[in-house]
């Protein structure tokens, strides 16, 4: 679902069209981006993004259990982005559109990588950075008990499940994250998470 | 006490809980928008039926995905036949996986790590017919 919502007015040029459409797709073809979406996520496009890497996945003969863990990621990914919530908290709330978010699934030789960037507020910035911290060092048996620790304390908060998705994308991913906080503005910071599953 | 059947959704899981049969049972995705609204009318259908429950009763997982907060509400479903099972009832957990989803199957022995109840990890070539 390459999507760029609003990305203004039709060109009817259609030269100028073709060049652009080159042009995205020479970079995508770059990146090795299978799957790319920019923009504000709502439920049925989370869905759609899962379908269509699920479709995707098994076109590229995607061994089963990698298929799975992609798309355990991608759904928390999906999830998260959608669901970082405290935007609302970010005063200057009109430009650009805190809500907006990208993900993106991309492909190389012997390698998955899904993309996630979203805005929060810095002050959530801040908390998820300290968590990535701490988990990031931790072995697999360490990050498995702190699961059972989070699951097992029964919190629910009324959007998620008590910061279980980021330890559940460590251990689907075997750790094998990078990610990025960038400061956009007095409240707000931009997360950038790339997450490799080795095919 | 009435039956809960929901049909299956693109990311909600079919339910078929039977208070009869002693039989409940979540299959499919589970990735609602907002799985405190979909599993808080499931849990307190299960709280009623405690207070006056068959012989056996069985809840029976069979998972495609699922997000992580769907798990914590899997949890509290164990947790309300966990509850009989202590006070000497019959009550168990079927947990159904692929067999090449080793994730899946992971998923029901983490919740046998946090539930006294009997928890069967079954391979899905295992499936009995109801």
């Amino acid at each position: 679902m390459t999507s760029q919502p609003n990305s203004g007015p039709i060109n009817t040029e259609s030269m100028k069209d073709s060049v652009a459409a080159l042009r995205h797709y020479q970079a995508m073809q770059q990146e090795g981006l299978i799957i790319s979406y920019c923009g504000t996520l709502t439920h049925e496009l989370m869905t759609t993004f899962l379908q269509l890497a699920d479709t995707k996945l098994k076109e590229l003969q995607a061994a089963k259990r990698k298929q799975k863990n992609i798309i355990n990621v991608l759904i928390e990914c999906l999830q998260n982005a959608m669901f970082h919530g405290d935007v609302a908290l970010i005063e200057d709330n009109a430009e650009p559109n805190y809500k907006s978010c990208l993900v993106a699934l991309g492909h190389e030789t012997g390698e998955f990588y899904i993309y996630a960037g979203n805005y929060l507020s810095r002050k959530a910035a801040q908390v998820l950075k300290e968590k990535l911290q701490a988990m990031l060092p931790m072995t697999s048996e360490q990050l498995h008990d702190l699961y059972l620790t989070q699951l097992g304390s029964g919190e629910i908060s009324a959007k998620g499940g008590a910061g279980l998705g980021i330890i559940r994308i460590l251990r689907e991913s075997n750790q094998q994250i990078t990610y990025s906080f960038r400061d956009v503005s007095k409240d707000a910071a931009f997360f950038s998470l790339q997450v490799k599953i080795l095919a | 006490m009435e039956k809960i059947i929901l049909e299956a959704t693109s990311t909600t899981p079919r339910i078929f809980f039977d208070p009869e049969a002693g039989y409940f049972e979540i299959s499919g995705k589970s990735l609602p928008e907002n799985s405190f609204e979909f599993y808080k009318p499931l849990l307190d259908w299960m709280e009623v039926y405690s207070e006056n429950p068959v012989s056996q009763s069985a809840l029976v997982f069979k998972l495609e995905y699922f997000n992580t907060s769907s798990t914590s509400h899997f949890l509290r479903l164990i947790k309300r036949l966990e509850k009989l099972y202590t006070e000497g009832r019959s009550a168990a957990v079927q947990w159904y996986y692929d067999d090449e989803d080793e994730d899946m199957k992971e998923a029901g022995e983490d919740f046998k790590l946090l539930s006294k109840l009997p928890i069967q990890i079954l391979s899905r070539g295992q499936e009995l017919t109801a």
